[in-house]
């Protein structure tokens, strides 16, 4: 049980650690960094350097690699390569596994008396079109008992089956329906995967990013809201 | 002889809503019933999407703001203080304190004005129309002191990145604490009209029941879960935009029916008024907005925002790659999710009861939707 690691607070561990090569290694993380790497720190008010007249871009936080997370130690000893990394960003804690290990590393999470990770909080998707792998699920999970907020996330490619969460916490079932009206994911073992917000007969899946915020199922409009002409 | 009609029927399904007084908005449920008894319940939502998520990625990120707004349009005002806070932090970017306090204390008016709509129409759905006008009436000062502030009742567009567009308007000071030293005495009467009715008290007491762990399963937030005994409060739990610099208790319920989810909305009133109390003794002087970039571009990366909203748990998720617009903004949206546990709430209800427990579950549909 690891009382220091409480959500909202850094990441206590590795402090110095935080210039190193990021988050550069790790096939998971979100598009690189475009900050420059070796940004000159901005001096406190020093008038001589040239570069005081244009102000640098502040370096705003950056992605961290966890060193000695328990949890992240934990993981990689049950699942070995399944764990891709373990980072942190602003304090928040982000573990990325492949899809194959998911539901056993959810079981575990949820199941294990060391973390139990007992509420779902959230789950979405992000869509890196053009990836190989497309969608990144993300999960967010909170113990009621340590008071921990964590974030899962694996890459799926567009085509694959994603775990359902479903039969593990009961939040998913939504959740997971949602992510597929909008993004069309499937999830194997979802007990009812069906579109939740959107018409059961909508073409599309509006938070890809290939759909274009104007673009709507025309057919659709026509047939049941009897608008002969639909505005482009 | 003759053929079997509808009444020879053992199941009926039939639809409630999605025009229905008591459905809180354009909310279908399909009823499969057994006489009286509801054998199962579908909900069918989706009826005031317009894609807020979408319309973020298209925004930038200050203009996204008055989106979130109209998504959860009874909490308006501190609908967008995750986002705003998710934002901030992202960009590093310091608020002065009295933006802080100013904060505070219009998202707890907003949590009373909320409670006090759910309150009315609550006790309106199973019977009780007198609550409804009280609770009007003061919901109406308070909206008041919205227009007063923000410029608008509904849709406030309350807080920017950075802090508040405006310091507080002269005479606002002193309404609010009129406001507040009146408001004890108008919960008590709330209170004397419901708390120990007969009516109110069959029609409440073992309806809707569902346990902690349950609750936990489901992913219920706010005063559902607490009504279940799970002490959960992310103003508790992680301390956002200043709160822990404020006293409060949260109340929890011990059966985790709609009765208690009553009396822990009726405290949480009074603690709301408590938190605003302590605002106005100590609000500190000084600007109201930190040094906000001109243009809000926070470097690549991505935060989980959330915020005690009156409903439960409201989170951002922020991604940002690096560009001025996000990348993406997920709304975690706590009656969505709560919502979902109405199926397993109804079973075995009477049809009756379906309405009270829609009321309890404080539904928004604007923010089921999005």
């Amino acid at each position: 049980m690891n009382e220091e690691n409480k959500p909202g607070q850094p990441a206590p561990e590795g402090p110095s650690e935080g210039k190193t090569g990021d988050s550069s290694g790790a096939p998971a993380a979100p598009p690189k960094p475009t900050t420059p790497a070796t940004a000159g720190e901005a001096k406190e008010a020093k008038p001589k350097p040239p570069a005081a007249k244009k102000p640098p871009v502040k370096k705003g936080p950056s992605y961290e690699d966890l060193t000695d997370d328990p949890l992240l130690k934990d993981l990689r000893e049950r699942f070995s390569t399944g764990v891709v990394s373990g980072q942190s960003f602003l304090g928040q804690a982000i573990y990325t596994v492949t899809v194959d290990v998911l539901p056993d590393v959810m079981r575990y999470l949820r199941a294990s008396d060391q973390w139990s990770f007992d509420y779902l909080v959230d789950l979405t998707c992000l869509d890196y079109i053009g990836d190989e792998k497309r969608f990144c699920m993300v999960y967010h999970l909170y113990s009621h008992k340590s008071g921990r907020l964590i974030r899962i996330k694996a890459r799926a490619a567009a085509a694959a089956m994603v775990p359902s969460m479903a039969p593990i916490w009961r939040t998913a079932d939504w959740l997971e329906r949602e992510a597929y009206d909008m993004f069309g994911v499937e999830f194997s073992g979802h007990p009812d995967l069906r579109r939740i917000l959107l018409p059961d007969d909508w073409l599309g899946y509006p938070l890809r990013k290939d759909y274009d915020i104007k673009l709507q199922d025309q057919a659709w409009i026509r047939n049941h809201l009897r608008i002969r002409k639909v505005p482009e | 002889m003759d053929e079997p009609t509808i009444l020879d029927a053992q199941e009926l399904e039939i639809n409630m809503g999605p025009q229905h007084p008591a459905t809180h908005g354009v909310l279908r449920i399909k009823l499969k019933l057994d006489g009286e008894r509801v054998l199962d319940a579908d909900c069918v939502i989706g009826y005031l999407h317009r894609g807020v998520e979408k319309i973020s990625e298209n925004r930038t990120y200050t203009k996204c703001l008055p989106y979130y707004d109209r998504t959860d349009y009874i909490a308006a005002v501190s609908n967008a203080l995750g986002y705003v806070l998710g934002v901030e932090k992202m960009m590093e970017i310091e608020v002065p304190e009295r933006a802080v306090y100013i904060r505070v204390m219009m998202t707890e008016f907003n949590r009373i004005a909320s409670h006090l709509v759910w309150l009315g129409t609550h006790a309106m759905d199973i019977g009780a129309l007198t609550v409804f006008l009280y609770c009007f009436r003061e919901r109406e000062e308070i909206l008041k002191l919205f227009e007063d502030l923000f410029g608008a009742r509904l849709t406030t567009h309350a807080f920017r990145i950075g802090g508040l567009w405006m310091d507080l308007p002269p005479g606002f000071e002193e309404a609010a604490r009129r406001f507040i030293d009146d408001f004890p005495t108008k919960v008590d009467e709330y209170e004397q009209l419901l708390t120990n009715n007969r009516i109110w008290l069959d029609r409440t007491k073992g309806v809707g029941v569902i346990s902690g762990e349950e609750a936990i399963d489901f992913g219920l937030s706010g005063p559902p879960l607490r009504g279940s005994g799970v002490p959960y409060d992310v103003r508790r739990a992680r301390p956002y935009g200043g709160y822990d610099q404020f006293e409060f208790d949260v109340p929890v319920g011990e059966h985790g029916d709609t009765y208690d989810r009553y009396l822990i909305r009726m405290e949480e009133m009074r603690q709301s008024r408590r938190i605003i109390q302590q605002t106005l003794d100590r609000l500190p002087g000084g600007p109201i907005r930190g040094k906000v970039p001109r243009i809000i571009k926070p470097s690549v990366g991505e935060y989980y925002s959330a915020i005690e909203g009156p409903r439960g748990e409201l989170g951002y998720y922020i991604v940002s790659d690096g560009s001025a617009v996000p990348f993406r903004v997920r709304i975690r949206p706590p009656t969505f999710i709560n919502l979902q546990a109405l199926k397993r709430m109804v079973k075995g209800a009477l049809v009756a009861d379906v309405i009270a427990i829609i009321g309890t579950l404080d539904v928004v549909l604007g923010e089921i939707d999005r």
